[in-house]
């Protein structure tokens, strides 16, 4: 059974999301100092709430992409005191079910990616716990935003872990949404609670499906490509500030790090990147990975090659966010359309 | 209670033994037991300071677990002002280990170079524990800075040239009073002393550039790639493959390795030294 419920306006979906958020957190894309960020709607001004509806059904994903929802930027996971040489030791308490309202295809693919990480034996329960905590509420793109290259990373429809679709239909109005899943099931059943309505039928997306990158060509093509000197010039152009990994809504990597001020500490993770230094630097001095030209060809690597080898698909769901806010202009087009194949064409 | 695999236990330290200058063994005891192979690792770490990975230098079997710590970091500074009785966190084992199936019946050469000596102690002690399935002859080129940077003086100097069929051969980079090994660089030593590659393994770790000169010696006196075994130290913060940072092309150093033989490294398009 796939329940097909509607809500006369977003408004009226907005408000009865609202009257879940005594057992939901429930965020959504809203900007904040200009900046587009998905935040819990209980903490948005007017103002922020009233660019939730645009920027959940905008062809495009918003800046920051919803994975701080299930791997945060900082994750305390050790809370301790220390008081007259008695150590005493507590975990932080389990995280609260989720609602993330108006997440891309983009987006929810960049965590099916995570999922084969962070899923893999041995899983990560903290990632995990987030994961199953969560109902997504997705709005599939009617074409393609500008930046956007998911036709080629061939997300630019799915819907594979999507809790809920959600559309909008132009002539009435109304706000669609169709479960498909078994969490998606239940949380349509209390928005009915809540005053929506079934509905017959939903509005499924316009985009085209356009023929993919076939993955191990596209590995092939990098392994291929690894002594070019096009590696020294990208470094030379890259000035190693790491935005692209902090935007990259694939990025995985984080560092373990602990803090002490006075008799509380606590020991947390922390996203990294590898484009820093320190990232592969060791005590002893000794890096595996000196120079700027070993970082930038990692980063395009493992995204384009490593993680095809180990998990069987591109790192990378062509949401446009490294190449959007790179300070010299490099995104992965820049690396597709030098390695050959049928990308050149761009 | 969340399934974290990064949460450590609890491990008592029983006893510290003075090895160098700069380098301390700590025998541990988690309080659950850790079942480890030669070569693989543990994280260790102390809350407020920090968590850093250590291999296991005791072979299996032992009632505690021996790691051989150099100072080099925060950690391990605060690290070697602890006293038995105190407690570390602990993790692990992780990576693979080893190849002791794969080295049974041949000869084995063992060659490192300072600190690089804990990890091999725990596969040569592996050895010595099982002549019957390691009868063959036994050699280890081991050298350091200085002698006093020598580490396991009771195994080098004691124990080990004590086994039969075990040959040791010690060496410094300077001189010294009372010092009758050789003078120079391990790699000097081991194209010296040239073992014959016929049936041996050779299995080394030590400093980065003492490993680069060790595999391009061993190649030129007969050994081919695949009689070769080294274990690499690369930054690690999960241990389990997932932190990213210890890749070494599309294997993580953490759970492929840290053991590979050269012929595998030699298929690497970057450099994993």
């Amino acid at each position: 059974m796939k329940p097909v419920i509607a809500a006369k306006s977003f408004e009226q979906l907005l408000k009865a999301l609202h009257q879940l958020s005594s057992k939901y957190l429930v965020v959504a894309p809203t900007t904040e100092d200009g900046v587009e960020h998905y935040r819990p709607i209980t903490q948005m001004s007017e103002e922020q709430k009233s660019q939730v509806e645009r920027l959940s059904l905008r062809n495009q994903p918003p800046l920051g992409s919803v994975k701080p929802f299930l791997f945060p930027d900082s994750e305390i996971y050790i809370e301790f005191t220390k008081k007259d040489g008695k150590l005493d030791v507590q975990t932080p308490r389990a995280s609260v079910p989720q609602i993330i309202l108006g997440a891309k295809p983009c987006d929810v693919v960049s965590l099916e990616l995570i999922d084969k990480v962070f899923l893999e034996d041995p899983v990560d329960g903290l990632y995990q716990e987030k994961r199953d905590n969560t109902v997504l509420i997705v709005n599939q793109c009617d074409e393609m935003g500008a930046n956007c290259r998911c036709d080629d990373f061939g997300v630019q429809r799915s819907t594979g872990s999507a809790d809920l679709l959600m559309s909008k239909d132009e002539s009435s109005g109304k706000i669609l949404l169709k479960a498909q899943s078994e969490k998606g099931n239940i949380l349509a059943e209390e928005l009915l609670k809540e005053g929506m309505e079934e509905n017959p039928v939903f509005r499924e997306p316009k985009v085209p499906v356009k023929e993919a990158l076939e993955s191990e060509k596209i590995q092939q093509a990098m392994d291929d490509f690894f002594e070019s000197p096009f590696w020294e010039e990208l470094a030379m152009r890259c000035i190693g500030c790491a935005t692209c990994t902090f935007y990259c809504p694939t990025c995985h990597c984080y560092d373990i790090r602990d803090f002490q001020r006075k008799e509380q500490g606590a020991r947390y993770r922390t996203w990294d990147s590898c484009m820093f230094p320190d990232y592969t630097r060791m005590a002893g001095g000794h890096n595996p990975r000196p120079t700027r030209k070993d970082r930038v060809q990692n980063r395009f690597y493992h995204k384009l090659s490593y993680f095809v080898k180990n998990e069987g698909a591109l790192g990378c769901v062509g949401c446009g966010r490294c190449g959007e806010k790179c300070p010299v202009g490099i995104s992965m087009d820049t690396v597709l359309n030098r390695i050959g194949g049928e990308v050149n064409d761009k | 209670m969340t399934n974290n695999p990064l949460m450590p236990i609890n491990a008592e330290v029983i006893n510290i033994i003075p090895e160098s200058n700069d380098v301390k063994t700590f025998q541990l005891k988690p309080e659950k037991p850790l079942d480890h192979m030669p070569g693989q690792c543990a994280m260790l770490s102390l809350l407020g300071v920090g968590e850093a990975l250590f291999s296991i230098t005791s072979p299996p079997g032992r009632d505690y677990l021996e790691f051989s710590i150099k100072r080099v970091g925060k950690l391990t500074e605060v690290l070697h002002q602890m006293e038995p009785g105190q407690t570390v966190g602990i993790r692990g084992p992780y990576g693979n280990n080893f190849p002791v199936e794969r080295i049974k019946g041949k000869k084995l050469l063992f060659i490192g170079g300072g600190i690089g000596l804990a990890p091999l102690r725990s596969l040569i002690q592996y050895t010595l524990d099982r002549p019957g399935e390691y009868p063959e002859a036994k050699q280890l080129i081991y050298g350091a800075r200085s002698t006093d940077d020598l580490i396991f003086e009771r195994d080098i100097f004691n124990a080990w040239p004590e086994e039969k069929n075990f040959e040791v051969n010690l060496s410094v980079d300077v001189e010294a009073p009372n010092w009758d090994g050789f003078v120079g660089f391990v790699p000097q030593y081991l194209e010296e002393l040239s073992p014959d590659p016929q049936d041996t393994v050779a299995v080394t770790c030590g400093p980065p550039i003492m490993i680069k000169f060790v595999l391009q010696t061993l190649e030129k006196i007969g050994f081919n790639p695949d009689q070769i075994v080294t274990t690499l130290e690369y930054k690690m913060k999960c241990g389990i493959g997932k932190c990213g940072r210890c890749n070494l092309d599309e294997f993580y150093v953490c759970k492929d390795g840290p053991v590979f033989y050269l012929s595998d490294l030699n298929q690497m398009k970057s450099d994993f030294i």
